[in-house]
């Protein structure tokens, strides 16, 4: 073990655990010195041998916290650099819960990255999960509360299958705690590999579990989206990639996701569901990138990942500031916002570009080796013309349906949407220009993103700039512009107030009818028996208690030294601290986990 | 000029715009079949000519021979050779490694990946007919009983 090696999931919680004690004049950089601290951390890490870290044996196991390759550092360096750009745009945030439940949220993901074992990874799995959702709940509203239970619902489920087929696979002879590839060990298609599969895929939002992303994205703070689009479905690239890269099913469930996002986006009204929606299509390259299994494919994985999280959050910056400076996200209720907001525009445009995979930005280089990974096996021609299929939407919806709905188009906002638009303040444009600048920057010295992939040799054979390449973008691209205008004419796509039904809508009806069940017959039968309990034993018991606390206090504690009495006041108090919300609660036992986890780190590892 | 000055003097030549827009699809296409017609990147039927090897095995030692002019940008083998062996089952790529050296080999002027790339106009019809299905099925989906009114889950 490396004693000098510091896990930056370290930086991040001691980080977010001391800034409330940060004195209001040192605020600002002390949340800018946190993620820059991690992400110095993580780049430390650059150049170095593979090697493992932070190893602590428990019960007959030894735990890795800190397993450092190629695969986890390419994750980690655009994560913890996220982490930089996300808290920057959120800067003038002054609540410091959401600071410190953003970098939480980060730390659990890069401890999932760096964990080198099950256990470790089920760990920082559920801190995500803890964190994240608290990021939902800051937006306040009856809606974003709903929809945060939901999404802790799911998660808590996915990580309850995770566990499961963890336990299920210790408990077989010869299993190792190491997580590892699954496909080659035989036991990804057994019921503890395929439980592991399910926790993980839940989290990569892989249909049929992939209706929590939309429901909660949209209703997290305007900041905290930007985090969510980030952190968790990449997360679980990167465990598909280590733990089932080779899996052919992966293939087709990529594919389905890369269509069944722009399915839905293509009928979405809102900005930022729309943008969610287009999560799951991106995610679904990487899902059939792991699927496929190849070399290039998992560079392709990767390199998408981290194209990804840039683009995808500067996507969300830009809905986050119309959201921010508007309050409203609906295109049916946007429209020539250029005047008002032109920067934002044109951040939001090249987030747009990129994801569409436009020459010379970033999604052109990473997306490229996903379709040409598919193109080198005849077998699997079909998933590389869907996945360009995809593309298709991708561009529709991002590069034209959302700039022209609400930069351009027919003005339908509100006189206070009006009134209130405008460019957001300097840290979020800055945020929004970092991203935007590293989406062009890698779309040309592609070379510095391929240096960072797993498989340094295919990377560096590949070359995205080559004449059929290019040709079959821009034809695809610019012919799917020339369709968009076309169809703008006959207004037959003009966003519409609506909403979509996703299959979230099972359990939400589940969920109401749980809640009349409840609050029924149950809550009919347990009044019934609460009544008939009350006349007959409580009644009588508090009469007795009061003739036995008379009692007690002058007579027993009045002669002896009046410590009851104390402990009855201090109980009073005490008793306030407790709000009775669950989020609160949450809170304060996620708190606690991040210290005990501080701490086991630090002082045993 | 502002941003926003650029933003109006395009909307106000907005004819001129689409003109040139137009001009520069058309002058896309015919560079396409140029590059098609004088067969540049041609298609061979690759598959069938290359052995099928394991990528693990194959791709590094091609690209190593290969391209020892980006020798210096690749990573340490070691680190590769590590993964190859801790994360994957990494399937063979038909004729992928020598495909992804062809490419290197015929730089900018690579040669397609597939035959569909050399069909003249394929990519043109590809994304035009394929938006104007992707908006017709999206949009038949609403219809079908998915998009409803904002208030349908009463919250």
């Amino acid at each position: 073990m490396n004693n000098l090696w510091i896990h930056p999931s370290l930086v991040l919680i001691a980080g977010a655990l001391l800034l409330p004690l940060i004195p209001k004049a040192l605020k600002k950089a002390f949340l800018l010195f946190v993620p820059l601290a991690a992400f110095g951390v993580v780049l430390s890490m650059l150049g170095q041998d593979s090697a493992l870290h932070g190893q602590i044996n428990f019960l007959h196991w030894t735990l890795t916290f800190g397993r450092v390759d190629k695969l986890a550092l390419v994750f980690a360096v655009i994560m913890s650099g996220m982490a930089c750009v996300g808290t920057l745009y959120g800067l003038h945030v002054e609540e410091d819960a959401q600071h410190s439940a953003s970098w939480i949220y980060v730390s659990g993901s890069l401890g999932a990255i760096f964990a080198g074992d099950l256990l470790v990874l089920f760990l920082f799995w559920e801190v995500m999960a803890f964190s994240s959702v608290f990021l939902v709940w800051f937006r306040r509203t009856p809606e974003s509360t709903r929809a945060g239970f939901r999404y802790l619902l799911v998660h808590v489920a996915g990580g309850l299958s995770l566990l499961a087929g963890i336990i299920v696979w210790l408990a077989q002879p010869g299993a190792t705690i190491e997580f590892s590839n699954f496909v080659k060990l035989g036991v990804a298609g057994t019921p503890a590999g395929v439980l592991i599969l399910v926790g993980i895929i839940v989290n990569a939002a892989v249909p049929p579990f992939q209706a929590w992303l939309p429901d909660a994205y949209p209703n997290g703070t305007f900041n905290g989206s930007v985090f969510l689009s980030a952190f968790t479905t990449k997360t679980a690239v990167y465990a598909l990639c280590r733990g089932f890269a080779g899996m052919d099913v992966l293939i087709w469930l990529g594919v389905i996701m890369s269509l069944y996002g722009v399915l839905y986006a293509v009928i979405e009204n809102d900005v930022r569901r729309l943008f969610a929606y287009h999560i799951i299509s991106q995610v679904g390259y990487m899902v059939a990138g792991a699927g496929i299994g190849t070399e290039l494919a998992i560079n392709g994985a990767c390199a998408h990942a981290f194209a990804h999280i840039l683009y995808k959050g500067l996507l969300f910056m830009g809905g986050g500031a119309v959201l921010h400076m508007t309050g409203e996200t609906r295109m049916s209720h946007l429209g020539g916002l250029y005047k008002k907001m032109p920067w934002t525009f044109l951040l939001t445009l090249i987030g747009g570009l990129s994801i569409s995979a436009f020459p010379l930005f970033s999604g052109f280089v990473s997306k490229s080796m996903i379709t040409a990974a598919a193109f080198q096996n005849p077998s699997l021609y079909w998933a590389g013309f869907f996945l360009l299929l995809a593309s298709i939407g991708t561009f529709y919806c991002n590069g034209l349906k959302v700039p022209y709905f609400v930069w351009f188009g027919s003005d339908k906002c509100s006189d206070e949407v009006r009134d209130r638009a405008g460019d957001p303040p300097w840290n979020m444009l800055a945020a929004m220009g970092i991203a935007a600048f590293l989406c062009i920057f890698l779309g040309i010295a592609y070379g510095v993103l391929y240096r960072l992939l797993p498989f340094g040799e295919v990377a560096a054979a590949y070359h995205p700039y080559n004449a059929p390449h290019i040709s079959e973008s821009l034809q695809i691209l610019c012919f799917t512009a020339c369709a968009f205008f076309l169809m703008v004419r006959t207004h037959k796509i003009e966003p519409h107030a609506g909403i979509n039904i996703d299959n979230d809508w099972f359990y939400r009806r589940a969920g109401v009818a749980f809640q009349w069940l409840a609050s029924k017959p149950i809550q009919a039968i347990d009044t019934a028996i609460g009544e008939v309990y009350r006349v007959l034993g409580i009644i009588p018991l508090m009469w007795t208690t009061k003739v036995v606390d008379v009692f007690d206090r002058y007579g027993i504690d009045g002669v002896v030294d009046g410590l009851a009495e104390r402990v009855r006041a201090t109980g009073q108090r005490l008793r306030l601290a407790q709000s009775g919300a669950v989020q609160a609660n949450l809170a304060i036992t996620v708190a606690v986990a991040a210290v005990v986890i501080a701490a086991l780190v630090y002082f045993v590892a | 000029m502002s941003l926003l000055g650029i933003i109006e003097t395009l909307r106000r030549n907005l004819k001129g715009v689409i003109v040139a827009c137009w001009v520069l699809l058309g002058l896309l296409v015919l560079a396409d079949v140029a590059r098609i017609v004088t067969g540049f990147g041609h298609h061979e039927a690759a598959a069938a000519e290359h052995t099928v090897a394991p990528a693990a095995e194959h791709a590094p030692h091609a690209a190593a021979a290969e391209h020892t002019a980006h020798a210096e940008h690749a990573a340490p083998a070691e680190h590769s050779d590590s993964l190859k062996s801790e994360i994957s089952d990494l399937k063979s790529a038909p004729h992928g490694a020598e495909h992804a050296a062809e490419h290197e080999a015929h730089g900018f002027w690579a040669k397609a990946y597939h035959i569909a790339e050399n069909v003249p106009v394929f990519w043109t019809l590809f994304g035009f007919l394929g938006c104007v299905v992707i908006v017709v099925v999206s949009k038949s989906y609403g219809h079908f009983g998915v998009s409803v009114k904002e208030d349908y889950y009463g919250e």
